[in-house]
């Protein structure tokens, strides 16, 4: 199935053209994260249709998954 | 300010007898204030509900309203941390005429501050954060009253939050930002809050019971600041950002919504997150 990414801030630098990517039936978020080279320690937000999820989430076809990093500076 | 309340009417009386005698808002206000031995934050409020509006403030009228502008004299703002964000905050708070400002921060200026926040000079290198915003608020607006707090968020009485209608979090560990969304949920206190790192940065209005930091950092404990530092533009940026927000929260312009917007200077890519 196809999945759309999408990498917020710092994360891009993990695959700033990354939008399209191809994966296994039943995919979680976690895995998907793996697939494409996301280390899970830079990630505090994930939105899967625009609605906040967790690792262990499958993934259904056509879903787009949106990522934000932790960002705490003051 | 129970009883400033219950005098308004005669308070603002005298107040407009001045203003016809003196020929000039600044000496009424400042007359008002001695005679009466009231604050001069609320000798302006008062000016403000006779639409009139102090010079200092001309230029906010037409955005505010006078109606605003009072509310903001009356208001009081509670500032945690004044580093990078915070200096930017207080120093657009003070020069909105945001009453009564409370800054919170144990730290002295060090070398490493200069690139970014804004009251750290060569000569304040060694001295402490909360004195730097005193005096710079009293060279601004000596209406506005500043209380300086140099101990740790951790360490305050609960009596601090006493009469604060709004909290900024200005900090930069999440351990702390969380306990500080506890005070705020504690006393009903909305929030806002600012985070930067790089060219990277966030903002969001947290209302009490909503744990939206909660939710924004979840189990991490870090953030992306630890690698990438924070140059000079993007605290000034959130700052801004924030400071919008939370004047529209005083004036009841702000929608109760959870959400966050993340700011990607980078790219100028700006996202909504709502929880």
């Amino acid at each position: 199935m196809e999945l759309e990414i999408k990498l917020f801030a710092s994360l891009r630098k993990f695959n700033s053209e990354l939008e399209k990517i191809e994966v296994g039936e039943g995919t979680t978020i976690g895995e998907l994260f793996d697939q494409a080279g996301i280390p899970p320690s830079e990630v505090a937000i994930v939105l899967v249709n625009g609605r906040h999820a967790t690792l262990d989430q499958p993934l259904l076809d056509g879903e787009t998954v949106a990522v934000f990093p932790p960002i705490a500076g003051g | 300010m129970a009883l400033i309340r219950q005098n308004e009417e005669h308070l603002s009386h005298i107040l407009a007898q001045l203003i016809e005698a003196t020929g000039e808002v600044e000496i009424a206000i400042e007359r008002l204030a001695v005679d009466q031995g009231i604050p001069k934050r609320l000798a302006e409020a008062l000016a403000c509900g006779l639409d009139i509006f102090p010079k200092r403030y001309k230029a906010n009228a037409g955005t505010l309203g006078s109606e605003g502008q009072k509310k903001l004299l009356q208001s009081k703002v509670f500032v945690a941390g004044l580093g990078g964000l915070g200096g930017h905050v207080v120093e657009q708070l003070v020069r909105c005429g945001v009453g009564e400002l409370v800054g919170v921060d144990p730290d002295n200026f060090d070398e490493t501050n200069l690139n970014r926040q804004l009251y750290s000079e060569i000569n304040s290198i060694g001295f402490s954060k909360t004195e730097a915003a005193r005096n710079r608020v009293a060279k601004i607006n000596d209406a506005v009253e500043f209380y300086p707090l140099t101990r740790k968020l951790e360490d305050l009485e609960s009596n601090t939050y006493d009469g604060v209608d709004l909290i900024f979090d200005c900090l930069d560990s999440i351990p702390s930002r969380l306990h500080l969304q506890e005070m705020g949920e504690l006393y009903s206190i909305p929030l806002v809050h600012g985070a930067i790192g790089g060219w990277f940065g966030q903002v969001a209005v947290v209302w009490p019971g909503s744990k939206l930091l909660s939710n924004v950092y979840g189990t991490k404990r870090e953030g992306i600041e630890k690698t990438l530092g924070n140059p000079p533009f993007t605290p000034a940026f959130i700052a801004t950002l924030m400071v919008s927000e939370g004047i529209k929260v005083l004036l009841g312009k702000k929608k109760k919504e959870n959400t966050v917007l993340f700011a990607d200077l980078l790219n100028n890519q700006w996202q909504h997150v709502t929880f």
